[in-house]
């Protein structure tokens, strides 16, 4: 009797609550360049590296000619078939400026390529933060609320920075326990980014 | 006894909306999928594994497909059939794949474990065999975008699925309430060792929810098919489905250990089989039910 109520009690949470659980499709290699102006911050450039196999489907998709190269008119059809849609989920990419969200509505410069038979996305994310004389915090973290796509830092070199001289930052990354996703499950990996105008 | 029914029908209810469909690709979809969320759970880190897992097996079957194109050897043919296998058992334990309804409908009847492994290879290689063959239409009949068709076609199939489960689970259950008003419900007394395998009261449920096309499966295929490999993809895909029915069967076998294993423990006690079986099954069914409506309510 104490084994099957146990047995069953296992299965009910084992089967059913895995049915929620971690299924990623796609795994991402993502990198950051945070750019900066005389100003202060003016947005993220982002760069995606797909796994092997999600990018075997992208090239068969989308290179046409078979050159294994993506030329403008075919890197304009991923963007239209495998990249616009990801507005519906923030492009994954979360924002917040001194603790207030910023929602990603648009982003520039898309382009697709490919490099030892990953597919690679390029893309820059507008957000203008002015530097003022006290630090001001901004965290940026990139991942899948949905875990379709396993988003995780590249374990070289993930987070870069252009145009720092008049700017006074440092940055950590953490996990972020306080907002889970996907169920409660996973949390997301954050850019704790902290900075403000040299010259006040 | 009534305590055991309560029990079980609780921890069902409580579990219950965390249960999802399996994912669209946010890629193709218009917009995210409408899903509950739930709060931690002490499986975290384990299923964090089988994430990592399935990471470290996606790259090495992306590698042996190349090595198999480049060599004459057969080495990486056995260890790319071992993978998928692999990948297919881990890549079940994820959301759908119809574990659950499995698990629910082997609680609703009283059943051989044969049985339960029959149902769970019957869904794998359904599941499997919708995705190979909507790849295969889709680039060689239709020769139209696969991301784009294959999502169409997809969220058409998933919602005649839901239908079915639904169905299933409304048919299951009438059963089960007139069950209850008898004293001898359906299958009390039958000995499960000498009832005979019989498919055809499984099938329609392995084809409701099997159905609807596996999504690990569609990249298999496409990936093979981008290394021009349709004949590896069919055999990746093949082992695949194999590893998918171990996870499948494995839901069905332990629920059907479970029910049993219950009321051979009240085998003294007629009248509390009575009730825990009822209970069961009433509980099974409701929660087929409450899938396929859950499913369906999402998925409009």
């Amino acid at each position: 009797m104490k084994f099957g109520l146990s047995v069953l009690a296992f299965v009910i949470v084992s089967f059913l609550h895995a049915d929620s659980f971690s299924h990623p499709h796609v795994f991402i290699d993502n990198s950051l360049k945070i750019v900066f102006n005389e100003k202060g911050l003016t947005g993220i450039n982002l760069k995606w590296i797909f796994d092997e196999m999600f990018s075997g489907m992208i090239i068969y998709e989308f290179d046409k000619n078979k050159n294994r190269k993506f030329e403008a008119p075919e890197i304009e059809k991923i963007k239209k078939g495998a990249f616009e849609h990801l507005k519906n989920f923030d492009y994954f990419t979360y924002i917040k400026i001194n603790g207030q969200q910023f929602k990603v509505r648009y982003v520039q410069g898309f382009s697709a390529s490919i490099c030892k038979n990953k597919v690679i996305y390029n893309f820059f994310v507008p957000c203008h933060v002015t530097a003022i004389s006290t630090f001001k915090e901004v965290r940026i973290s990139i991942y899948d609320k949905e875990n379709y796509c396993n988003i995780s830092l590249a374990q070289n070199n993930s987070v870069q920075f252009e145009n720092i001289s008049s700017i006074d930052f440092h940055h950590q990354i953490a996990k972020n326990t306080e907002e889970p996703y996907y169920f409660g499950m996973l949390f997301p990996e954050e850019i704790i980014l902290k900075f403000r105008g040299k010259n006040g | 006894m009534g305590k055991i029914f309560l029990l079980v029908f609780a921890i069902s209810l409580l579990l219950f909306p965390v249960t999802s469909l399996a994912t669209d690709s946010p890629f193709v979809s218009k917009e995210p999928s409408k899903k509950a969320i739930k709060s931690p759970s002490c499986l975290s880190k384990f299923y964090g594994k089988i994430s990592l897992w399935q990471h470290q097996l996606n790259k090495k079957f992306a590698r042996l497909s190349r090595e198999i194109k480049t060599s004459n050897s057969k080495k990486p043919l056995i260890a790319l059939i071992l993978i998928s296998f692999l990948y297919g058992i881990l890549h079940a334990a994820g959301p759908g794949h119809g574990k659950a309804v499995t698990f629910s409908y082997f609680l609703s009847r009283r059943e051989h474990i044969k049985k339960g492994i029959l149902l769970g290879n019957l869904i794998s290689f359904f599941h499997a065999l919708s995705a190979v063959v909507i790849v295969l239409t889709i680039y060689f009949i239709l020769k139209q975008s696969c991301l784009a068709s294959f999502e169409n076609l997809s969220r058409k199939i998933k919602l005649i699925s839901y239908s079915l489960i639904t169905l299933t689970g409304a048919v299951l259950l009438i059963k089960s309430i007139l069950d209850l008003r008898k004293d001898n419900p359906q299958g009390e007394e039958k000995d499960l060792s000498a009832h005979p395998l019989d498919h055809k009261s499984i099938l329609p449920v392995a084809l409701a929810v099997g159905m609807v096309p596996c999504p690990g499966v569609v990249i298999i295929m496409l990936f093979s098919l981008s290394l021009n490999m349709l004949g590896i993809g069919l055999v990746s895909s093949f082992f695949m489905a194999l590893g998918m029915a171990f996870t499948i069967s494995l839901a069905g076998v332990l629920s059907i250990v479970a029910k049993e294993g219950i009321l051979k423990a009240l085998s003294q006690k007629n009248k509390a089989r009575l009730l825990v079986q009822k209970g069961l099954a009433t509980c099974g069914s409701l929660l087929i039910l409450s899938f396929g409506i859950f499913l369906l309510i999402l998925s409009l």
